[in-house]
């Protein structure tokens, strides 16, 4: 019996391909992007297996410390003397800072022979460092520090205590590159600079003919005398080896990370999956009713759609695979067309396997629910019209307690979130409190469809009849609404989230910029001649505006535990320094006998506002505390004093802050250099490190859009399918609107609203579940990172995500309006 | 003048030796103010008949012309406007469309049209079908009877120049089906409504002014009462 109720199904799928296709399209999806992402991540390591090396291929031995001391002088000698060893060169990035200590730029010094096989640079003009005080810069450095071969800069040691050294720049040369700019000198001037003398690395170059295990166990011999050294002795090659296995860790968690966005991308094709089978099933329920009428058993219609849902997924799973295996072969053809080498990903039959067997699981388990509903089906209703059978009423009971529980469980979560705040439960309680909020949304959906629909729909109600129709059509099936809506809620839920956080990170970046860099450009003099020549110069030049000249000075405390800078400046004559704002206190109280501290600084001094405190260096200044700060001070000082004060407390040196009016940066840089400072003075470009640190919000903000998109994808498809299904489920409901007047083009209105309006709810709620998640996940994580309300972004994701649902609309509502009216009187 | 004239109508379904020549030349003129069956033998042509009348379906050849406007070559945005101005619809089953409810579906044609719904007739042709309590129903929630009446409703309050209705007591019993009949007829004789209804039941036809009889998509007999 059971065969032959399935036999009566299949052949329906079978006769209707192209169904088969629509329920499974979520699935088809599903495992594209799940084999795709493994694929991806074969990609990406073979191609980083084939590539990446940090280390040069005539480098045949490494000897390196794991943690502790560097290699020191003797064991960098020993090396160099044993048997076998042509060349050594040791390898050390050392950091400094350029201009200002706290303000400047960051420069990195790396150890490199300069020439030969173990260097990993080329000479671009001028000459390679060869005596003390000497370095080469490489192309950015020398363009964002403004040297040439010739000129000098003036570097900061990392702890503070060194004395600025003053190095000339030799040559200019090419190398690998990094975010920072980079210098590079050979590794006995990196030791004599950072006054460092050891190396955590040593390359070593074997003479031609040398036994190179031997040599090996010779340094391990000569090195390892001292047992309280970690040093490692290892071939070249393997080193290379290593690296890229490091590289491709690196990608590991970057693959954990995005394994979990495909997680729910799987969990919205589950949930597509379902609803779609909903659907077809109601569109059965005739067959299934009169196979119940003539003796089919519950349990056998059960089995018979659950075998059916896994036949589907099987099918459209294999297809994904494919085609995803396809993308796969062509992906270095791709990239080849746009100059890249990418690796193929070989033919990973188990992960196919795997992911074909699990898309049938996913799409039987999907199929479940709603084979129970369908199996329900009172033998009665093969007696019953259409009509009737599209009546859809709210919910059950049992679902509305259920989901009011599950309501009451989320707030119970919720609770214990903000109560654990910090702890190491909360991301843990965090996650509970999505789950079980989902789970509300998933069954009091269909109670909500209607109150959005009056505020959401109230735009599309002026539309005119398609418009009303539209509304009072999905108002009419709130149940299939729910169903769809929920899907997008569910990746609108999670773009809403990370929207927030990101731009809560974006306010933060944006205080902290406004502190640490609050002008495009900054001078720092070295001496106290003062600058008002070069103040004025700048203010004369139409390329500049905001030209504010600073005095600044360190302070320690009276019994000298720590220390801070002081500076004087107009608060009021920058932007970004217009927008420091204060935990406590007012920022515009400073005057004469009043000081602004930093967060820091207050907490260092246990200072609150109103209290006075002693600033010490040469001199001593007592001031009232009439602000603090909710983080640094302009460059990042401890304390803002009147400049009458600043020089009570003596040992000031001055500076300047400009905006750039116009023109270029390279430009502006050029004439802010030659506005005629003094000797020894040293320029930053500020501007960099902001942009920097947008460039990295904003990169993390596309690439967490990226990955969700992927979420909203599937809904998507969800939406295209449900509404493809229901045009084929109302060509009669169509056919007599035509009938009665409604002009083709409307009805392709009617059908594309229909479909943004799944979108629009599943975006509205999901903006009401995302907020309150990433408020909470914000305040419980304690990040410290202010909460924000994005409206524009959050409106702008509603819209997009109710255009692209409009879009997955389109195709079904053109074939709709391609029903003819007398399609209406066609007894079915 | 007369409500509908058609000339020569020839409808085939199909090409080659499958085509069905489902209407063979017919002509006819509905005056207005009468009520007209179209009775024949199941396949006879009647539906197909009303279709090409009601521009619901284009003819082989032929001309159709409603009031003083030819259906034939007009666009199908023209023909939209002229069924939902100028023709009113019965059919004989889904009438009525499930989202909406039943108020929502009789005004329909005039929200379509972007035109206020005409309150007076409205409000007298709800009262004379008795439907006014069920207003705010949805098609679901109507039996097959009322079901039929809100599709009346819908068909008589826009004013229309014809009502076409296509078997609309099939899917009724007898007393329903009686009731339904009596208010097209009333609605002809006292709104002065012209109707033209397609049935093969005698009974219903007993109802009409003037009974059209079509054999294998010829008229074979016109009786006027
Ligand atoms: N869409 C169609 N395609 C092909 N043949 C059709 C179609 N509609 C009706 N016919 C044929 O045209 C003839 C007249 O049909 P119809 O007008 O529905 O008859 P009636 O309504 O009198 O029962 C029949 O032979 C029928 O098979
Ligand atoms: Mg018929």
């Amino acid at each position: 019996m059971t065969a032959i109720v399935l036999r009566t199904q299949l052949s329906g799928v079978l006769r209707r391909p192209g169904r088969l296709l629509m329920t499974g399209l979520s699935v088809l999806v599903a495992a594209f992007v799940v084999f795709g992402t493994v694929l991806a991540y074969a990609i990406v390591s073979r191609t980083t297996l084939d590539t990446f090396s940090a280390t040069p291929e005539a480098v045949s031995v490494v000897a390196y410390t794991t943690g502790g001391a560097p290699l020191d002088p003797e064991q960098v000698a020993a090396i160099r003397t044993t048997a076998g060893v042509a060349e050594v060169a040791g390898r050390v990035t050392a950091t400094f800072t350029v201009g200002d200590a706290s303000a400047g730029s960051d420069l990195d010094l790396l150890a490199d022979p300069g020439t030969g096989p173990l260097s990993r640079i080329t000479l671009v003009s001028g000459a390679y460092p060869a005596a003390a005080r000497q370095i080469a810069v490489d192309r950015r450095a020398a363009g964002r520090l403004g040297v040439t071969v010739g000129g000098t800069l003036r570097l900061n040691t990392p702890n503070r205590a060194g004395k600025p050294v003053t190095v000339t720049v030799t040559g200019i040369v090419d190398g690998p590159r990094d975010s920072a700019e980079r210098a590079w000198a050979p590794d006995q001037m990196v030791a004599a600079l950072s006054g460092e003398p050891g190396f955590p690395r040593v390359d070593v170059l074997a003479g031609p003919g040398a036994d190179i295990p031997a040599m090996i166990n010779g340094m391990s011999e000569r090195l390892l005398r001292d047992p309280t050294a970690y040093v490692s002795v290892t071939t070249g090659d393997s080193m290379r080896v290593r690296e890229a296995r490091a590289a491709v860790q690196q990608f590991d968690q970057l693959f954990a990370l995005v394994a979990m966005f495909v997680a729910i991308a799987v969990v919205a094709a589950a949930l597509v999956a379902t609803s779609t089978f909903r659907i077809v099933f109601a569109q059965r329920m005739r067959q299934l009713a009169l196979l119940r009428a003539i003796g089919a058993q519950r349990n056998q219609l059960v089995v018979a759609l659950a075998v059916e849902g896994a036949v589907v997924g099987l099918v459209t799973g294999t297809v994904g695979v494919l085609l995803a295996q396809a993308a796969g072969f062509a992906a270095p053809a791709l990239a080849a067309m746009f100059g890249r080498t990418v690796s193929a990903p070989g033919v990973p039959v188990g992960a196919a396997v795997a992911v074909v067997l699990g898309a049938g699981l996913l799409t039987a388990g999907a199929v479940l629910a709603p084979a129970f509903a369908a199996a329900g089906v009172s033998p009665l209703q093969a007696l019953r019209s259409a009509s009737t059978l599209a009546a859809e009423r709210g919910i059950t009971v049992p679902r509305l307690v259920g989901g009011l529980l599950l309501v009451a469980v989320t707030g119970g979560i919720a609770w214990l979130t903000v109560r654990s705040m910090g702890s190491s439960e909360a991301l843990l309680y965090l996650v509970g409190t999505g789950a079980f909020g989902f789970g509300a949304l998933i069954l009091l959906g269909p109670v909500l469809i209607r109150p959005i629909l009056a505020v959401a729909g109230w735009p599309l109600r002026r539309f005119g009849p398609a418009g009303r129709l539209a509304v009072s059509g999905i108002g009419g099936t709130p149940r299939r609404a729910a169903a769809v809506s929920v899907v997008v809620a569910l990746g609108v839920t999670m773009l809403a989230g990370t929207v927030v956080g990101i731009s809560s990170l974006q306010l933060w970046t944006d205080r902290t910029m406004a502190s640490r860099t609050p002008a495009d450009l900054a001078m720092f003099a070295e001496g106290r001649g003062g600058l008002d020549d070069v103040v004025a110069r700048l203010r004369a030049d139409s390329r500049f505006r905001d030209v504010t000249p600073f005095r600044m000075a360190d302070f320690s405390s009276t019994d000298g535990g720590f220390s801070h800078g002081a500076i004087a400046v107009d608060l009021t004559a920058m932007p970004m320094l217009r927008t420091l704002e204060a935990s406590a206190g007012q920022v515009t109280a400073l005057g004469p006998g009043k000081v602004v501290l930093s967060a820091t600084a207050a907490s260092d001094l246990g200072a609150g506002v109103g209290e006075v405190v002693t600033l010490r260096s040469d001199g001593t200044v007592r001031a009232e505390v009439v602000a603090i700060l909710t983080g640094d001070g302009p460059l990042r000082m401890g304390a803002v004093l009147t400049p009458a004060d600043l020089d009570a407390l003596g040992g000031a040196s001055p500076g300047v802050l400009a905006d750039i009016a116009t023109g270029g940066r390279d430009e502006a840089l050029a004439a802010f250099r030659g506005a005629g400072a003094p000797a020894g003075t040293e320029v930053a470009v500020l501007a960099d490190a902001r942009d920097k640190a947008d460039g990295e919000v904003s990169s993390l903000f596309a690439a967490a859009v990226g990955l969700l998109g992927l979420t909203v994808l599937i809904a998507a498809v969800g939406v295209g399918t449900t509404t493809g299904l229901s045009v084929l489920e109302r060509t009669q409901e169509f056919g007599l609107a035509r009938a009665l007047g409604l002009t083709r083009a409307r009805l392709r209105l009617m059908i594309g609203m229909e479909a943004g309006l799944y979108g629009l709810i599943g975006a509205v709620l999901g903006i009401l579940l995302g907020v309150p998640m990433a408020w909470l996940a914000l305040e419980s994580l304690r990040l410290d990172l202010p909460m924000t309300l994005p409206a524009g972004r959050l409106a702008a994701i509603a819209l997009v995500t109710a255009t692209i649902t409009v879009l997955a609309g389109l195709l079904p509502a053109r074939r709709a309006a391609r029903v003819s009216p007398v399609a209406a009187l066609a007894a079915d | 003048m007369s409500a509908v004239t058609a000339t020569d109508l020839v409808k085939i379904y199909g090409t080659g030796p499958g085509a069905v020549r489902a209407l063979d030349g017919v002509s006819a003129t509905f005056d207005r103010g009468r009520f007209t069956a179209i009775m024949g033998a199941s396949g006879s042509g009647k539906s197909t008949f009303m279709h090409c009348l009601a521009g619901l379906d284009t003819v082989t050849s032929g001309t159709v012309t409603i009031g003083d406007t030819e259906l034939t070559g007009l666009t199908d945005r023209a023909l939209t406007g002229v069924r939902r101005d100028r023709i009113g619809f019965v059919f004989q089953a889904f009438n009525l469309l499930p989202a909406l409810t039943a108020r929502q579906n009789i005004t329909l044609p005039a929200e379509l049209a972007g035109r206020a719904v005409d309150q007076d007739l409205f409000d007298h042709v709800i009262d004379v079908l008795g439907i006014g309590d069920r207003l705010g129903h949805r098609p679901s929630e109507l039996s097959g009877g009322q079901q039929q009446r809100v599709a009346l409703a819908r068909a008589l309050s826009t004013r229309p120049d014809v009502i076409f209705a296509d078997e609309p007591t099939g899917n009724l019993d007898s007393r329903s089906g009686t009731e339904v009949l009596g208010f097209l007829r009333d609605s002809v004789h006292r709104l002065g409504q012209t109707v033209v209804m397609v049935t093969h039941d005698p009974n219903a036809a007993g109802y009409a002014d003037r009974v059209l009889v079509l054999a294998d998509g010829r008229i074979v007999e016109d009786t006027t009462r």
